[in-house]
């Protein structure tokens, strides 16, 4: 018994650690490159403030592709990528990479979607007040969707929880790889018991404090 | 100061086109308050929107201080969009900005620094000191309105747009807000145009008024004008809407009698012309109801009057009146 709880202690916060820094790279990367994909998805849309069809089709068009892969293909189909980004496809720094690409346009429609939620009439007594496309994205829309942005943001760390564990049993570190080498290869109940329930606080630990932060700032 | 010419707007949804503003032209001085009168979809809002280039017109132009805003570059437009100040219905606040930095907002615009004096200048203006520092969701329809107006100044604009400024208010903070706009008008000089559905708004602030119905101005003129004097059927509405009317089974009508009502500016009457009409053409008149507006700055009368006697001294009474300034409108009541 001590044994196991030895193991566990050896483990299970290094695997911890790894899966918090999968999700934290690759949520800050998704951000990143993301962020300015739901911009021009807003802005150059129908009626938007910088209307641009044909950009908004390629982008459209981009971000439903993306997000037509389910991840355990993507994250087999863009090994040969990895390798060249990482130099490698196995270990916890690999897996950031499909686990960015899997979040870039999910990140681009949760953004997408916030910004639509802004009034049109502030922007127009920002346009009124003659501020630029710019000076209105950085000063009207991104603050002003702030709250919106921030449920998001929790949405899509909650999604790469689930996806770095997949990642895990391909060759990524974290949880994932403990549960499915641990708990699933050695019949470690405890361990796996131990894994899921990580999981389980982790998830509801980020949602609470996305849910927090959102509130706090939205001065509706 | 400003010169709306000829300006057209024309919406065209999926197949259709739909024409919202109509040629319309319209001069304001420096200084006015130009009020734009017309019931829900005449096109005021778009006429307006027009003006800051809100809306592209489809053809026309405007001049602003003799400069074609319709012909201006982006760059261009967005310097003057600068001195063109606008208030909106719903106010159009920052959620997430307190009071202090809505107001900054068209500052950082235009990059302007010592933000906060003009900011305190600003709040001492619509009397808003002790709202500083909280958000918009913290304060009442009024005191957003107000935001919103110190707002619309901070780049101290030549012109205030204002849309419908006041009708999501009630009765009392709409006279407040209006009080604002006088006190603004007059002691800063800012030419307004403001644009609503109730006369009452117009008859408080306003100089000129121009009517709306349909895309096209159907009247347009002084208010005391078009008040004392309307002769497009719509104009009639909106100056019986805030008129003082008689109850219809008050009236006996019959040939010998007619129902005249009677305006006439206060500082132009000052013989004691009816009692000399009554005299001269040997007719009775019976005043049924009597009432005073305040027009802006000036004072009207209003009476509505049954003459009897015969119908040739009736006319003559009238005629008698109208020469001297005074304006009369029979009143047919068809039951
Ligand atoms: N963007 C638009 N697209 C199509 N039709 C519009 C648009 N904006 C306004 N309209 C139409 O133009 C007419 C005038 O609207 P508006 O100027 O808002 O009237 P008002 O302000 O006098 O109530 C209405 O019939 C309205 O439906
Ligand atoms: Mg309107």
């Amino acid at each position: 018994m001590n044994d196991a709880i030895k193991l566990m202690m050896d483990l299970l916060p290094i695997a911890m650690v790894e899966t918090l820094y999968m999700v934290f790279v690759s949520t800050l990367v998704a951000l990143i490159v993301g962020t300015p994909i739901g911009v021009i998805l807003v802005i150059s849309e129908k009626g938007g403030i910088q209307e641009h069809i044909s950009l908004n089709q390629i982008c459209s068009t981009i971000v439903n592709i993306g997000r037509s892969f389910p991840f355990s293909i993507l994250m087999v189909a863009i090994i040969p990528f990895t390798r060249f980004i990482v130099g490698t496809s196995l270990g916890t720094t690999a897996a950031i990479v499909p686990l960015s690409i899997a979040a870039i346009p999910f990140v681009a429609r949760v953004i997408e979607n916030a910004l639509k939620e802004v009034d049109k009439g502030i922007i127009e007594a920002a346009q009124a007040m003659g501020a630029t496309t710019l000076q209105i994205i950085i000063k009207v829309l991104i603050p002003e969707a702030m709250p919106g942005i921030v449920l998001g943001i929790t949405l899509t760390v909650i999604n790469l929880i689930g996806y770095s564990a997949m990642a895990g049993l391909v060759g990524g570190g974290g949880l994932g790889k403990i549960a499915d080498q641990y708990g699933y290869k050695r019949y470690n109940t405890p361990i796996m018991i131990s894994t899921i329930i990580l999981l389980v606080v982790l998830v509801q630990m980020i949602q609470w404090l996305g849910n927090t932060i959102a509130k706090a700032i939205n001065k509706k | 100061m400003i010169r709306i010419e000829n300006i057209s707007k024309e919406f065209t949804t999926q197949k259709e086109a739909f024409s919202a503003v109509k040629n319309v032209s319209i001069h304001i001085k420096k200084g006015d308050i130009f009020g734009i009168i017309g019931l829900s979809g005449a096109g005021k809002s778009t006429l307006v929107r027009c003006i800051n280039r809100l809306e592209e017109p489809s053809n026309g132009h405007i001049y602003i201080d003799g400069q074609d805003i319709t012909a201006c570059t982006d760059t261009q437009l967005r310097e003057m969009r600068k001195k063109i100040g606008m208030i909106f219905q719903h106010f159009h606040l920052l959620n997430r900005r307190t009071v202090e930095e809505n107001i900054a907002f068209p500052l950082e615009i235009s990059n302007i620094r010592h933000k906060d004096e003009r900011i305190t200048e600003l709040l001492h203006l619509v009397e808003l000191e002790d709202k500083r520092n909280s958000y918009p969701s913290q304060l009442s329809g009024g005191q957003k309105q107000r935001v919103g107006i110190a707002r619309a100044l901070a780049n101290k604009p030549s012109v205030l747009l204002c849309d419908e400024a006041t009708s999501a208010l009630d009765p009392k903070t709409t006279k407040s807000i209006l009080e604002l706009l006088k006190k603004i008008n007059r002691e800063l000089g800012v030419t307004m145009i403001v644009i609503t559905h109730e006369m009452e708004v117009i008859k408080q602030i306003c100089n000129k008024v121009a009517v709306m119905e349909g895309g096209s101005v159907v009247e347009q003129g002084s208010v005391i004008e078009v008040f004392t004097n309307p002769s497009h059927p719509v104009t009639k509405q909106f100056v019986q809407s805030v008129s003082h009317d008689l109850p219809k089974s008050f009236i006996t009508q019959n040939t010998n009698q007619k129902l005249v009502r009677i305006s006439y500016q206060s500082e132009r009457v000052d013989k004691p012309l009816l009692s000399k009409a009554i005299r001269k053409f040997d007719v009775d008149a019976n005043i049924l109801l009597g009432g005073i507006d305040h027009l802006n700055n000036h004072i009207i009368g209003n009476l509505i009057v049954e003459f009897s006697g015969e119908k040739e001294n009736i006319q003559g009474a009238i005629h008698y009146l109208e020469e001297n300034n005074v304006i009369c409108e029979r009143i047919e009541y068809n039951e």
